[in-house]
């Protein structure tokens, strides 16, 4: 008998293939309503040594299917699992779902990296509406109603009265100190629009504003700072900086800024001590408070950090070149 | 504003050989910018030769044979046949082997008679337009032997130099030099020519907005001859008139810098300027007619209207020829030239330097200058000087060297006084007072003095104090930066485009006529309305891509939108999917985008702001898709749309969807992330099945459930849904329920939250449990 069964359930065993198999085989061999329990609960009627000497062959016989259906456990588990690997292996090096990585436009990627300067300098972020009046546009930054930078071939007039867009960032300027009383340190990146289409410009670009306004800034602290920015930036510490007169109706002194570039200066930024009229014109007075005030063009910036040599290629849009600035750095 | 000058005035005017790579080098400190053109090229081997003496050609009646010497050592035999040619006189001789514009000069028999060269006239040079016949030279400019072209200047290049909008005495070449002398050799300039005096003969009253005018007869007493070396400089820049009182004159106003205007002589002595004070019509040299209104300023005397000043004789005034000539000079304000000059639409280049201004003083100059000019060429007399100049009292400036060292952070010490004085500013009574030259109309208060004296130093002098780190401040820029790189990782490209679009767009998306802002004077059709939305630009960006073969597009733009009535202005993120989902090779790239992707990633993004996203959905957007759209809420807030874009937008091209938020609530939005307690007990799961009336959308539970908040009841989410049946179009849902609480929920419990939101479903939403689905326990 005993030997019967072993063989049956080994069989039994060596036929089965999934553990739910060895479930069913399991429970007809060692479950309640098997034989062996039958025999347990039939040695009840037993006398002692009948019983000890019966239950032991019992036990015996339990420990013998036990380890039988243990290793068929084992077996189909390890089926399973070389099936499990077969139906889940890929080529591990094919790229089956590639994402595209998206990118910053370089015009953001260098007002993040002159913002993040500034900020650093204690410049605290301000804007102005793009959509302007000739008042703080011109009027109120000391441009006189002659000059020429009001005239209709630079200047986006818009079909209502008296707006236009923006000619520069400067007029941020303007809004910042009308609500807010010196001391300020603001700077204001932004789109700003000229009339003009041809190599070298496009009808909108962006510039960045910095302005100081305290009580005791002079000339050498607008350099420093201007110089300290755009070393920054190019992360060049010994980047050649060349300050000359310039003129801006809003700032005197005024001063152009050349970086050394290659094998020539390059032009890249206007600054000036704040012009005396345009603190009269905020109701500030020029006897108690200086200022100095910056400009940049940050996509001519943009174009020398990252290489663009064409200016027309920033408002393209072009997929190839956005994937030249995909990922996180600046 | 650009003022040319040909290098060799330019030398002569600075009063020495300066070369072109110094005044490159230079320039910048003076603030001004410089191009050099070179000149056109010129046959080298013509040269300066004087006629000796001149016999009849034997076999022809027209032609001569002219005895010539070329400085060669050689007298050379030429025959010419110009009927201007005489004994004496100094001419361009081309010997042979030359090569003019239209011929190559050689030896040759001219009807029987050896001619070794050719006498030359400007048009055989290759100058038109000058005068007719022989080119005479005077022998007070060249001598014999002279290489022509170089000896007058011929070969120097022009500088176009920039200057800045401040100095309009530098639009001269005498203040230019004046300003180059000063800051760079520092010391003063003296003047080519020292301009004559004169004296009124008769008054006439000024209008508002003129400092001066001044009208001069002159009658001449012998025909005038430009010299060749002012010739020379004319043409260089691009002055080929014939007349050479119009070339004086034209000369003149390059050197002082007044425009000047000339009349016929034979005009009347009663001139005036002033305002037109009555519409009239105004015949322009130019042949066409001007309809003139009472506030445009003209010049006018017996005769009638003669002139807009500044823009534009009339056709009777006309001067063509003759010994007789009026010559005008006024000083007006630009703003009332500016404002003629732009209603006429006349751009004439006398407008372009009139709408500049003039310095008060510089008309009496030029026209000084034009007499000394005068003096150089004929004799002549001043028969009438009529106008009005009166003389105001110089400006003047306080400046104090401590004021200079507190704007400009380095001392100036003795510089300043140096500085201001070759810069003709003269100290006046108390040591920091200075009196302003006439001149200089940019100079009004002590900075402008800083100014100058910190160009005379040179910007290099300033010391350069470096920045000290402060304190960082929270900026929303640095904010922006980190949402924009939530949408680079997701794969979109940061575009910018252009806030103005093409005019069909307002009708196209609906905007309303009232609201739309258009530019008044666009650059192209393209540029003319101000957007309202970002989608036209992104839409152009994504059809750019689509034609250039990329697969994936998923672009976004940080961007303002604009309307009209009242002005209003905001900044929006617009963001827009539309092709394959992923790149090519993959299994699923035949994938294409679909309004879930970009609608999961909205959300992910607003819940990565801490931010919970409600959709409600809008139809009947011009923009989307009349089914697919939806307002996007945070609480009660709306912070923008989403939808899939109209396929008539797209025209019938791959779907696309697009998304638009408001960034003034996404800067807003601020969220301190906070810990809140939560239970350790298993979470519940039920999942129920409805049948939903048609039109459902899940957006209407979602929110319902959410007003309704059941005890218990954490979450929810659609697993299932179901659109099909026969005759009768059935709907079905499934949702399941995520039920928890600080101890574990009993059965009874979930039981009636469930009973409780299944009863309130099927009253206010009408959907009906399906019976015979099983309640399952997960």
């Amino acid at each position: 008998m005993w030997s019967e069964t072993l063989q049956a359930c080994t069989f039994a065993l060596g036929q089965s293939k999934t553990r739910r198999d060895v479930d069913g085989i399991k429970s007809q061999y060692l479950g309640k309503k098997s034989w062996l329990q039958s025999q347990f609960m039939a040695m009840k009627a037993m006398g002692p040594e009948e019983r000890k000497a019966y239950g032991a062959q019992l036990n015996q016989m339990k420990v013998d299917l036990t380890d039988l259906i243990d290793a068929a456990y084992l077996r189909v588990r390890q089926q399973e699992l070389d099936a499990l690997l077969v139906a889940t292996s890929v080529d591990p090096t094919a790229p089956q779902r590639r994402m595209r990585l998206g990118s910053r436009h370089p015009v953001s990627l260098a007002c993040a990296r002159l913002t993040a300067i500034l900020s650093d300098f204690g410049f605290v972020w301000a804007e102005g509406p793009e959509l302007e009046d000739e008042h703080h546009n011109f009027t109120l930054l000391n441009v006189p109603a002659s000059h020429p930078a009001r005239a209709e071939q630079d200047t986006f007039y818009l079909e209502s009265v008296g707006s236009l867009l923006r000619t520069h960032t400067s007029p941020v300027q303007i809004r910042v100190l009308e609500h807010t009383a010196p001391p300020v340190r603001i700077m204001a990146p932004g789109r700003v629009y000229r009339s003009d289409m041809d190599a070298t410009h496009t009808p909108m670009f962006h510039q960045l504003e910095g302005l100081v306004v305290d009580q005791h800034v002079d000339m050498s602290d607008l350099k420093g700072t201007v110089i300290a920015l755009l070393s920054s930036y190019f992360e060049d510490d010994s980047l050649r900086v060349r300050f000359r007169p310039g003129y801006f109706p809003f700032t005197e002194p005024s001063a152009e800024v050349d970086i050394w570039w290659g094998d020539r200066w390059l032009e890249v930024l206007g600054c000036g001590m704040v012009h005396p009229n345009v603190l009269r014109g905020v109701n500030i007075s020029p006897e108690q408070w200086r200022g100095y005030a910056f400009g940049v063009g940050m996509d001519r910036l943009a174009m020398l950090r990252y290489g663009i040599q064409d200016l027309r290629m920033m408002f393209e849009n072009d997929h190839r070149m956005s994937a030249c600035f995909s990922g996180a750095e600046l | 504003m650009n003022f040319s000058v040909p290098l060799n005035w330019f030398q002569k005017a600075v009063g020495y050989a300066v070369s072109v790579e110094t005044i490159s080098e230079e320039i910048s400190r003076l603030g001004f910018d410089l191009q050099v053109h070179p000149a056109e090229p010129r046959p080298p081997e013509v040269r300066v030769a004087q006629v000796l003496s001149v016999a009849p050609h034997p076999n022809a009646e027209r032609l001569k044979i002219c005895d010539v010497d070329d400085g060669s050592g050689l007298i050379k035999q030429v025959v010419c046949g110009c009927p201007s040619v005489r004994g004496g006189i100094y001419v361009p001789f081309a010997p042979p082997g030359s090569v003019l514009p239209r011929i190559t000069i050689r030896v040759s028999e001219i009807r029987g008679v050896r001619s070794e060269g050719m006498l030359c006239s400007r048009d055989d040079l290759g100058m038109p337009d000058g005068l007719p016949g022989l080119w005479i030279l005077s022998s007070k400019e060249v001598a014999v032997g002279d290489p022509f072209f170089e000896v007058l200047g011929f070969e120097a290049p022009t500088l176009v130099f920039e200057i800045t909008a401040n100095r309009k005495d530098c639009l001269s070449l005498e203040g230019l030099a004046n300003e180059w002398t000063a800051m760079i050799r520092r010391r003063a300039c003296s003047p080519l020519w020292p301009v004559h005096a004169f004296e009124f003969t008769r008054r006439a009253p000024l209008p508002e907005g003129a400092t001066a005018a001044f009208w001069l007869r002159i009658r001449l007493h012998e025909p005038l001859v430009v010299p060749a070396s002012w010739e020379q400089g004319l043409r260089a820049l691009g002055n080929d008139s014939p007349n050479p009182v119009l070339s004086i004159q034209r000369w003149a106003e390059f050197v002082w810098g007044c425009p000047l205007h000339v009349y016929r002589g034979d005009l009347g002595e009663d001139w005036s300027l002033m305002p037109s004070q009555k519409p009239r019509a105004f015949e322009g040299l130019d042949g066409q007619t001007y309809a003139l209104e009472s506030s445009d300023m003209i010049v006018c005397n017996e005769g009638g209207v003669q002139a807009l000043p500044g823009i534009l004789g009339s056709a009777s005034s006309r001067y063509e020829d003759g010994m007789v000539f009026w010559i005008e000079a006024v000083e007006l304000d630009p703003a009332v030239v500016l404002a003629t000059h732009k209603r006429l639409g006349l751009n004439t280049q006398a407008a372009v330097r009139a709408c500049r201004g003039v310095v008060p003083g510089l008309a009496r100059q030029t026209l000084g200058g034009f007499l000394a000019l005068l003096d150089d060429c004929a004799s002549f007399t001043v028969e009438a000087v009529v106008g009005e100049a009166p003389m105001s009292a110089p400006r003047e400036v306080v400046c104090s060297v401590d004021t200079a060292r507190a704007v400009l952070g380095c001392d100036p010490g003795q510089y300043m006084k140096e500085a201001l004085t070759i810069l003709g500013f003269v100290p006046s009574g108390s040591d920091d007072v200075f009196q302003v030259p006439w001149y200089r109309d940019d100079i009004h208060e002590s900075v402008d003095l800083v100014e100058e004296v910190i160009r005379y130093m040179g910007y290099d002098a300033l010391r350069a104090v470096l920045p000290e780190p402060r304190q960082k401040t929270r900026i929303s820029l640095e904010r922006r930066s980190r949402m924009s790189d939530y949408w680079v990782t997701l794969g979109f490209d940061e575009t910018v485009t252009y806030s103005f679009v093409n005019e069909d767009w307002g009708a196209r998306l609906g905007w309303p006529t009232h609201r739309q802002l258009r530019v008044s004077n666009p650059i192209s059709s393209d540029m003319v309305l101000m957007r309202q939305s970002l989608l036209p630009s992104l839409l152009e960006v994504a059809q750019y891509r689509a034609r250039h073969q990329a697969e994936v597009v998923a672009l976004f733009e940080w961007g303002r939108v604009y309307a009209g009535d009242p002005l209003t202005e905001r900044e929006v993120l617009g963001l827009w999917i539309s092709g394959a989902r992923y790149l090519p090779q993959a299994k699923e790239s035949a994938r294409m985008v679909d309004y879930y992707d970009l609608l999961s990633w909205v959300e992910g993004f607003f819940s990565w702001m801490g931010q919970e996203l409600r959709m409600v959905s809008a139809p009947g957007q011009a923009i989307f898709h009349p089914d697919v759209a939806c307002q996007l809420y945070v609480g009660d807030q709306s912070v923008g749309h989403i939808g899939m874009v109209h396929p008539a937008l797209t025209e019938g091209a791959s779907c696309a969807y697009y998304a638009e938020l408001d960034v003034a609530y996404l800067e807003a939005c601020h969220r301190v992330p906070k810990f809140k307690s939560f239970s350790r007990t298993p979470v519940v799961h039920r999942d129920l099945s409805f049948w939903v009336p048609s039109g459902f959308q899940y957006g209407v539970l979602d929110s319902f459930l959410r007003d309704l908040a059941l005890p218990y009841l954490q979450s929810w989410v659609m697993i299932d849904h179901y659109s099909g049946g026969g005759a009768v179009q059935t709907h079905s849902i499934s949702l399941r329920l995520s039920l928890g609480a600080s101890h574990s929920l009993k059965d009874q419990e979930i039981d009636r939250v469930v009973s409780e939101l299944v009863s309130h479903l099927a009253k206010t939403l009408s959907m009906e449990l399906k019976k015979h689905e099983d309640v399952n326990a997960c």
